[in-house]
Order: structure tokens, then sequence, then C-alpha cells
């Protein structure tokens, strides 16, 4: 019988397919004959499932979210509309100048030039998968809870505001925005909100999202008949 | 990685990701995300494998795709988008690793025990019972510690070719190390996480 060393420098060769036949032949003889040996091709055998084994079959749920989150960001920033750059707040070095400015345009009626086509639409914040399932039931949206706008067919499906019946669907800069908002609340349902943008093609291209607080037990500033026309707004 | 599409073997000509890649490119963004859902996980659990915790696999699997989505103008298609993905991968992760001092050639004998148990966190499958649970955690546990003792340059080599099946000449190639020393690492790899595993056992049975 050949010296166990040799025939285990071809081990890999063997694993792999790599031996000629009369190679193969006085490797398989040698392991036919060498337990010892057995038990070392057996240790070198590919390891996928053990290691797979090992590890969680997929990334966990709140790090998926983020990770969607982040890239939905990334992918979809892009410059704020001109008018908005100047808005206090984005910058910190709003000019007084500015501020009495737009007072005065905001006065004369031309304020409503610069906000053309834009929209603030108030309802609750739903997941497309969901929305008309709850308008085919005239179910409010305020029933629609945070764990299900989370599940992954509803992120998926992308989320919109729904408000007396009528589904709005955010783009995909809303939809990173509002899952955010979800992640970093504590609200369990009636996820009430402001959200401005433009609407387009029946998409609204958010702009800014706000989650509310929860209302007091018998407020209904918010619920579908309080709400704004969101839908008459948008037009 | 691998598991659900054709082996890198296969070319970079069959490339199921190649249509939507082209997408992206000419500048449809939303096409991004399917690419994102189909290798999240495949990401996250390689890096896993390799930092041997939760948070550091974390941030390498965002890294890799916002690193991946910048760059994706200058992937030619010459290797498949899988492989590509797994380079930018395994360079997020040795960055962090040196970053992070950890030797990349360090002892054999020398476990990080604060990593030890991290990788099997995970959620039970509540299908099965008490018992089926327990054991498969007990066995997961013991898999993740076993890894986590091999040195970071052996377990870069079986977390690609046996975890995500990438070919020799590929893992030679993202490693920067010639076919000859992968082969003789992976084998090296295999039976040092297997002779690990078994002592783990006996020195179980022994306390047991």
């Amino acid at each position: 019988m050949m010296d166990c060393q040799p025939i285990r420098e071809y081990f890999c060769a063997l694993l792999e397919g790599e031996l000629d036949a009369a190679a193969q032949a006085a490797v398989l003889e040698h392991l036919r004959l060498c337990p010892e040996c057995r038990a070392c091709l057996e240790e070198c055998k590919p390891a996928g499932e053990l290691l797979r084994q090992g590890l969680p079959e997929s990334m966990p749920e709140p790090a998926s979210s983020r990770l969607e989150q982040r890239l939905a960001l990334q992918l979809h920033t892009r410059p704020a509309p001109a008018w908005q750059r100047f808005l206090p707040g984005r910058t910190g070095l709003f000019p007084a100048w500015a501020l009495a400015a737009l007072l005065l345009l905001a006065g004369s009626g031309l304020w409503l030039h610069f906000q053309s086509g834009s929209v603030t639409l108030r309802g609750w914040l739903v997941d497309a998968h969901c929305a008309p399932k709850l308008i085919a039931q005239g179910i409010s949206g305020a029933v629609h809870t945070r764990a299900c706008a989370l599940r992954a067919e509803c992120r998926q499906a992308g989320y919109g505001v729904l408000s007396k019946g009528q589904f709005v669907r955010f783009d995909a800069h809303g939809n990173a925005i509002a899952l955010n908002a979800l992640l970093h609340t504590r609200a369990k349902d009636h996820l009430r909100i402001v959200v401005s943008g433009r609407r387009r093609n029946h998409v609204l291209h958010v702009a800014r999202l706000k989650l509310m607080a929860q209302p007091a037990e018998g407020d209904t500033a918010g619920t579908d008949s309080g709400a704004t026309s969101a839908a008459a707004a948008a037009r | 990685m691998s598991s659900s599409h054709p082996t890198a073997a296969a070319g970079a000509s069959a490339d199921p990701d190649l249509s939507l890649v082209r997408l992206v490119q000419a500048g449809d963004r939303d096409a991004f995300q399917p690419l994102v859902r189909r290798y999240e996980h495949a990401i996250y659990r390689m890096a896993l494998a390799i930092m041997r915790n939760d948070a550091d696999a974390e941030e390498i699997t965002q890294e890799t795709f916002l690193r991946a989505y910048q760059h994706l103008r200058q992937f030619r298609g010459e290797s498949r988008f899988s492989t590509w993905l797994t380079q930018i991968a395994i360079n997020a992760a040795r960055m962090r690793l040196r970053k992070s001092h950890a030797a990349m050639w360090e002892s054999l004998d020398e476990p990080r025990a604060q990593d030890e148990g991290q990788m099997a966190r995970e959620a039970v499958d509540t299908h099965d019972t008490p018992e089926q649970n327990l054991a498969r955690e007990e066995q997961r546990q013991r898999i993740a510690l076993a890894l986590s003792g091999l040195p970071a340059g052996y377990r870069l080599v079986l977390v690609l070719r046996d975890l995500q099946e990438l070919s020799t000449h590929d893992t030679a190639r993202i490693l920067k190390l010639s076919d000859a020393n992968v082969k003789t690492r992976l084998l090296r790899a295999r039976q040092m996480l297997r002779q690990r595993l078994t002592r783990l056992a006996t020195a179980e049975r022994g306390i047991g």
C-alpha cells in the first residue's frame, strides 16, 4: 500500500473531479484499505450545507428594513424644488429679507403661484397591498396597524395615504420616508399622516411626510370623515 | 448566493441579472431594488460568516449595495453580477477587519470569545417541537463557534467556495491568491471546521 501523505495530496483533485482514471483508481484503492485516509477525506468534503446550518437563512427583518430604507433614500434623493430650498429650517441661513419678501408675496396672493402643483394631503398611512381591501369593505384606514404595514408584502407594495375612500400612492422617496416613520413610531394603529408633495400620474412625489401623534378618544380630526379633501386638493 | 442560480462557472454570458443591471445602467433606478432583494440575504449571510457579528454584517451589506449602485456603470459584465457584488462585499469586509485590527492570519487557537454564538442568534422555527428547536439551535451555535475559530484567511476561502459557491478561479481572483493556494486553504479550512466541531461535541459530552 502507498504511503498516506502522497495519496492525501490528491484529495483536492479527487473532490474536484480532476484526476485521470489511473490516478483515481490508485487513490480509491488506497482509500478502500486505509480507514485513516477515509476519515481524512470525509473532513475534506464540501462544507456548504454545514455552513448554512450555522447561519440564519435570511437577514433579520429590522436590518432588511434599514437596508431598504437607506437604499431608497440613496436611489431617490433628488434636489428639492426651488421654492422649497428657500424655506426656513432647510439651511439655517434663511435671511430675514427673504422671509419678509415671502410674507409680502403671501399677502398679495402671489404665494399661490409658488405653490402651484403642490398638494397637502391628510389621511391614514396605508400600504398599497391593504388599501384596496379597506376601500372595498368600506373600512377606515384608522384600523390599519403598524405591524401589518411592516410586513414584507405590505412594504414591497409601497405606501400611500388613504382618505375618504381614496388612496394616493407615494413615489419611492415617499415610501422610504413612510417606512422610516413606521419604524420609529410607537403607535400601533391610527397612523394619521400629513403629507405634501406633487401629484403626477396618480402618484404623490412626496416632499414631506409627518406621522401625527395618535389622536385622543373622540378626536375626529384627521379621520376619514374629518380629513381635508385630499383628493380634491390633489386634483 | 449561487444556490438559486447556476454557479459562476456557467460564465457571465448566462448571467440572470444582466437585464436588470442594464436597466439600472440606463437610468432606471427602480430596477436596482429587485437585485437587492435577490442578494441581500446571501450577502448578509456571507458577511456574518466572515465578520462574526450582526452589526458588522449589516453595515457591510448596506455598504455593498450602496457601492454597487454608485459604481454600477463600471460593471462591464465580464463576471457575473453576483460575483462582482461578492467582490465588493469581500473588500468591505477586509477593510473592516483591518480597521478593527482583526488580523487576517490570527492563530488557529484563538477564537474570539466575545463573538461566540452571535451568528447563531435567530428566531427558531415555530413549526418544530421545542426539543427539535433546541437541538437545531445548539447545532447552529456549535457551527458558528467552530467557524469563528478559523483564521480569517481560511474562513474567507471557505465562505467563498462552499457558501457562495464561487469557482476556485473567481475565489483566487477576489482574494488575490493563486488557484493552488485557494485549493490548499479550502481543504485545510474544511478539515479545521470539522475537527473543531468534533472537539466541541466531545467537550459537550464530557461536560454532560
